[in-house]
C-alpha cells in the first residue's frame, strides 16, 4: 500500500509561498511602526525540515536586535524575566552618549547605566493573524486537489 | 532501510559526475548540506536527504523510499541563475535510475522544482525535491 506523505497533500513550495507572504507582511509592518530593520532580506524563510507526517519551516530573524522589538527587552520583555541591562564602560573611563527624554539635548557623561531595553513593537504575530485566512485557504485548496488526484490514482488501481 | 550517508555519498557522486550539472557548477562542488568547510563559492548546490522509510509496512529491510532535495545558492543580482541550475538538476535526475555505491536507485521522481528566493540579504535559494525508491545491490 502507498504510503502517503504529508507533502503529498500540501507541496512544499505552497508552504514556502505562505512562509514568505508571512515574511513580506511582517517586514511592512516592521517598517510602519519604526522597527530599525534594514531590508525585507532581514527575515528569512529557513531550508524546510520534511518528514512523513510534518512539514516545518522556520521564519527567522537574521539578528538579535530585531527580535527584541518583536517580544520587548529589558523592563518591556514580555518573554522571560524582565530586568534592567547593566552596562559598564569597558574600553574608556566612560560612556558618552546623546541624551534622551527628560535629558533631550545634553551630552551624558557616565562609567555606568542601567538600560530598560525597548518596548515591543510586535511585527511577526500581526503579520500571521493578518495573512492568516489566507495561508489557510492555499493550505485548504491544495489538500483537497492533490487529495482527489490520491483518490483517484488509488481507484485507478483498484 | 540503508544508512542515509550511504545515500546521501551515492547521491553526491552521482551528481558530481553527470554532464548537465557540470553546465552551470564544477564538478566535484555538489556536496552536503550540513558541509562545514571554509571554502564556500558560488553558485553552488547542496543534498539534503529529508526523510527515508519503508516501502510498504512489511518490508523487513528493502526497498526504502527515500526523499531528498538539492538545494542550489546563488548570489547573482537575479534569481535566474539558481532557477537555471535548479532546471540542470531536473533534468539529470527526473526518470533516472542508477547504482551507485552499492545502492540501486529506481526511477527518480521529481516531486517539486521549487522557485528560488531569498536565502538572505545576498543569497538566492532554489530547491528541487526528487523521491526515489532504494535497495541494496
Amino acid at each position: 500500500m502507498k504510503t502517503i506523505q504529508a507533502a503529498d497533500l500540501v507541496p512544499v513550495s505552497v508552504l514556502i509561498n505562505i512562509s514568505r507572504r508571512v515574511a513580506t507582511k511582517a517586514y511592512m509592518i516592521a517598517v510602519e511602526k519604526n522597527v530599525p530593520i534594514r531590508s525585507s532580506g532581514e527575515i528569512l524563510v529557513d531550508v524546510p525540515k520534511i518528514t512523513q507526517r510534518q512539514i516545518t519551516i522556520n521564519i527567522k530573524l537574521s539578528n538579535n536586535r530585531i527580535a527584541a522589538y518583536e517580544w520587548g527587552s529589558g523592563i518591556h520583555r514580555t518573554r522571560g524575566t524582565p530586568g534592567m541591562y547593566s552596562i559598564d564602560a569597558k574600553n574608556a573611563p566612560n560612556l558618552v552618549f546623546e541624551g534622551t527624554n527628560e535629558f533631550k539635548g545634553q551630552t551624558i557623561i557616565t562609567p555606568h547605566v542601567n538600560h530598560p531595553g525597548v518596548a515591543p513593537r510586535p511585527f511577526l504575530e500581526p503579520a500571521k493573524r493578518a495573512t492568516r485566512q489566507e495561508n489557510l485557504e492555499d493550505i485548504r485548496k491544495a489538500n483537497l486537489e492533490n487529495m482527489r488526484l490520491i483518490i483517484r490514482g488509488m481507484a485507478r488501481k483498484v | 532501510m540503508i544508512d542515509n550517508q550511504l545515500v546521501q555519498a551515492a547521491l553526491i557522486s552521482k551528481a558530481n559526475s553527470s554532464s548537465i550539472v557540470a553546465t552551470h557548477i564544477p564538478s566535484g562542488t555538489v556536496l552536503e548540506y550540513e558541509f562545514q568547510g571554509v571554502d564556500w563559492t558560488y553558485p553552488n548546490a547542496r543534498l539534503k536527504i529529508d526523510t527515508q522509510y519503508d516501502l510498504s509496512d512489511d518490508t523487513v529491510s528493502c526497498p526504502a523510499v527515500v526523499e531528498f532535495s538539492w538545494y542550489v545558492f546563488s548570489e547573482k543580482g537575479t534569481s535566474k541563475e539558481a532557477d537555471e541550475i535548479a532546471g540542470d538538476f531536473v533534468l539529470a535526475f527526473r526518470g533516472l535510475s542508477f547504482s551507485a555505491n552499492g545502492i540501486k536507485f529506481v526511477r527518480v521522481k521529481v516531486l517539486e522544482n521549487i522557485k528560488a528566493i531569498r536565502q538572505d540579504v545576498r543569497t538566492w535559494r532554489a530547491q528541487v525535491r526528487c523521491r526515489s525508491t532504494i535497495h541494496e545491490i
